[in-house]
């Protein structure tokens, strides 16, 4: 394959001053230049027209070529300046843009990018993105020929990334050699169908030693381009991401890779290696993440230049000996035997990430120790752990990292760890009266700035209710004038995570509500213990998906301004609340639903804020702790006398909203 | 879902669903019919009035609506605090505010003839706050407004604060002094009366 002499190396900033010693854009076009531009102020129309135009159309093209290179952005602003230079624009060779084809893009789009220009080229077909009301519009076909109009410059693709296709048609072809092409990637959710074929043999027999990147996140691709014939394309590459299937045949990759830096693998099956077997990459290789890969080729070798290592249920790893990384700075390691790590020879760590699987503590226990060596160096800043063990372990561990500013720890459920252990995390090792001062553990983590606990489960009886209380012990032990310290609860997993920002206690649960945030509060020794998490995301939908916000039952109070339709039973299980304070939530009821006087609701609920109420239903019911009520609408309101009274025994205030 | 920002509807008639024995402190909105008939059927019976002691009052619907409030004011003996919100309510005002001063035995704002023992509305009122009216620009007002200071203060029942407050522009005015006399001061800063909850 011959390369496209138009397209020589990029020119450089020094480059172009060597050629043009004194030469910037603004010198050459001072803004007199532009005096046929419409959009420029009328006192820069009024000056004397500049000789600009008598410059040669080629050392506009360097100038415009580099100006391009350096700002990106600075594209559009020179085509608009006049016909001229648009032109010249458009027919200078080298010039990058970026063309994204998806269910939107017309023909006509396609068209209108200069001819020889190289394309970083995007096509998402299904991008979630595109406002709603156009995916009525959605065609196949208009699409398909947006495609095809791209392909026929595929020589000057420097990038694809296919994300989807729209429709059935999958009749794509690519001619045109992929001469240009540094980066492919290729998405998991991608269907393909019949073009997979074409472009995956487009890319094995026509891409140069240009090509340096490729992301295959499709397993079906990866089976494709894994097989010895496709080899060659390998061993240009700089990064490559491979997401399989699990593989029935080992495939024998590793030597093949020669210029690698970044190497991420799922799934890869690889064959033994002896040491003898010479593979580049552990020379040159500065990222590596695995997930289900043979670790066995590390064995005995050096990574000198590997700075960041991840590896998840790694296989062929008992059969271990050592791995030496002299720059890794950051590991992550995930396995139900952790001894592994005794191996591994790298300087003092910054950051650690380990997850155990061991379920019992004494497992876990021989597990965690065999990290001693690493946590002794005294060097980490940010720990992820994961590991069922004992509290004296990990206390006796987390002493032994002084410098910790980041902590997150996976626990299985809230009697993992106790209160008195987790004050250990308060600043100065605050006492408090949430536990026994004999039962206090000496502090922890002075330096701590980031805390995060992550439950799996967060069970449904009252055992949770002893630990939030310490953990707002905890955010008020840091001085809240110091603004750096921050404590983050999760539960859950998949769609029923939750995350949760605890924060200082307060005396009153009046809190100012912010954006789409969301407000629950428990009661401590210390006042009420809100916790906050946002409510949607950014395009204003709800962030789990769910009919009803999931709220922790153990909430004894909850505010939000966000738009809620809820029956009054979804208030039911609460069984401690006291304050509702939902300025926009519509309280109905199910038509199938019975009313439920022993519900703890009508015993504990002492607040009720709401935007609009159907209380109709629940006319014959008492809230016997209601003190205050309000309600902005009330609707499906019964005539005077013809049903029951909602009965509000204590209630001493009651007003609609009238500022909503 | 109802829009959030669409015009407030709340009924009078809600209040008479619910059974408040020691409501204390209430915001009600006025905008249903007859809602003399309203309070005086069912909320004083399922409402314990004679223990309210803040009542704040607006409507959104017909002006008439308001017509009504000097009977409702009339069983409230207990009311300390009162909050009007007069939107909607068409000039001139002197008429309504007179029956701040004096009442006849009717209950109404009627010249008060020989031998007719007087009585005060709310005589326990301390605190009178009208919300959405500007007293500058209405001259005729201030007489009437004074006497209510100073007939008040006369019979033993004074107003400690009088304010009128008025959103656009953000305004505020107390008309009672430090001495009890009768004044016109701008309040800085000019907040709207809001019921905390």
């Amino acid at each position: 394959m011959s390369e496209d002499s138009d397209f020589g190396s990029p020119l450089t900033r020094s480059d172009v001053r060597s050629r043009y010693p004194g030469l910037t854009l603004t010198s050459l076009f001072p803004p007199t230049s532009y005096k046929s531009h419409d959009l420029l102020p009328r006192t820069y129309q009024s000056l004397p027209r500049h000789k600009a135009h008598l410059i040669p159309v080629e050392t506009f093209s360097e100038i415009f070529l580099f100006t391009v290179q350096d700002d990106p952005h600075s594209q559009t602003n020179l085509m608009l300046v006049c016909r001229h230079w648009r032109d010249i624009m458009l027919s200078t060779p080298g010039i990058h843009s970026r063309l994204r084809i998806y269910s939107g893009t017309r023909k006509e789009d396609i068209e209108r990018f200069g001819r020889r220009w190289l394309l970083d080229v995007t096509v998402d077909g299904q991008d979630l993105s595109v406002d709603w009301r156009y995916k009525q519009y959605l065609n196949p076909v208009r699409f398909h020929a947006c495609f095809m109009a791209a392909a026929e410059a595929a020589s000057r693709w420097r990038s694809l990334a296919l994300l989807s296709l729209l429709g059935g048609d999958k009749d794509l072809h690519i001619i045109q050699p992929l001469q240009h092409l540094e980066s492919f990637k290729l998405d998991a959710s991608c269907e393909l169908g019949n073009f997979l074929e074409p472009l995956l043999t487009a890319i094995t027999t026509t891409v140069t030693p240009r090509f340096t990147v490729m992301e295959i996140f499709h397993p079906d691709a990866v089976l494709h381009l894994v097989q010895p014939t496709h080899f060659r394309i390998f061993s240009s590459l700089t990064t490559l991401r491979l997401i399989c299937r699990r593989m029935q045949n080992p495939v024998d990759i590793l030597p093949c890779l020669h210029k690698l830096e970044i190497f991420e693998a799922h799934h890869l099956s690889l064959p033994i290696y002896s040491p003898g077997v010479n593979l580049p990459l552990t020379q040159i290789l500065r990222v590596l993440h695995l997930k289900s890969v043979s670790i066995q080729w590390m064995e005995g070798r050096i990574f000198p230049a590997l700075e960041e290592c991840s590896i998840i249920f790694p296989l062929y790893a008992d059969i271990f000996q050592s791995v030496y990384m002299p720059s890794c700075s950051i590991l992550k390691y995930d396995s139900n035997n952790l001894r592994t790590l005794e191996h591994f020879h790298h300087p003092p760590l910054a950051r650690l990430e380990v997850k155990c699987g061991q379920w019992r503590r004494w497992r876990g226990n021989l597990q965690l120790a065999t990290l001693h060596r690493i946590f002794a160096a005294q060097s980490l800043t940010c720990l992820y752990l994961e590991i069922k063990c004992s509290e004296r372990l990990l206390a006796y561990m987390l002493g032994l990292a002084p410098s910790l500013e980041e902590l997150w720890m996976g626990l299985s459920n809230p009697h993992a760890l106790s209160s008195a252990f987790l004050l250990a995390f308060a600043a100065g090792g605050r006492s408090t009266s949430v536990v026994p001062s004999s039962r206090a553990i000496a502090p922890l983590c002075r330096q701590l700035r980031k805390l995060h606990l992550h439950y799996k489960r967060w069970s449904r009886d009252t055992e949770r209710n002893g630990l939030i209380p310490a953990f707002g012990a905890i955010v008020a032990s840091h001085p809240a004038k110091e603004q750096t310290f921050s404590f983050r609860l999760s539960f859950g997993e998949g769609s029923e995570l939750q995350e949760w920002i605890v924060h200082e206690p307060v005396e009153r649960f009046d809190i100012e509500l912010q954006g789409d945030r969301t407000f629950i509060g428990v009661a401590s020794p210390h006042g009420i213990v809100p916790l906050s998490r946002a409510s949607v995301d950014s395009d204003g939908d709800s962030l789990t998906g769910l009919e009803y916000p999931p709220l922790p039952r153990e909430s004894e109070y909850i505010a939000t301004d966000e738009d809620l339709e809820l029956p009054i039973d979804y208030f039911f299980s609460f069984h401690s609340l006291k304050e509702v304070r939902m300025r926009k939530l519509d309280l109905g009821m199910r038509s199938n639903t019975q009313s439920s006087p022993d519900a703890p609701l009508f015993h504990t609920l002492k607040v009720l804020i709401v935007y609009a109420s159907r209380l109709s239903p629940l006319a014959i019911q008492t809230f016997h702790k209601l003190e205050r009520y309000q309600e902005g609408f009330a609707s499906d309101v019964e005539e005077p006398g013809q049903g029951w009274l909602t009965e509000m025994p204590v209630c001493i205030r009651r007003s609609p909203d009238l500022l909503l | 879902m109802v829009d959030r920002n669409a015009c407030l509807h709340t009924s009078l008639p809600r209040l008479a669903t619910l059974k408040l024995p020691q409501v204390r402190e209430l915001e009600v909105l006025v905008d249903a019919e007859e809602p003399d008939y309203l309070w005086e059927k069912y909320i004083a019976v399922n409402t314990r009035l004679s223990g309210l002691k803040l009542l704040s009052l607006s409507t959104t619907g017909e002006p008439s609506y308001f017509n009504d409030v000097p009977k409702i004011l009339g069983s409230l003996p207990a009311l300390e605090t009162l909050v009007l919100y007069y939107r909607h309510l068409v000039k001139p005002y002197v008429t309504f505010f007179e029956v701040f001063i004096l009442m006849n035995a009717q209950g109404t704002s009627e010249p008060i003839w020989e031998g007719q023992i007087p009585k005060v509305l709310c005589p326990r009122l301390e605190s009178l706050q009208i919300e959405y009216i500007s007293p500058t620009d209405q001259p005729e007002l201030m007489p009437v407004l004074k006497s209510i200071v100073t007939l008040r203060a006369i019979i033993g029942s004074p107003l400690n604060s009088f304010t009128f407050y008025d959103a656009y522009p953000d305004k505020k005015w107390e008309l009672i002094g430090r001495d009890g006399s009768f004044i016109m001061e701008e309040v800085i800063p000019a907040q709207s009366f809001k019921l905390d909850i």
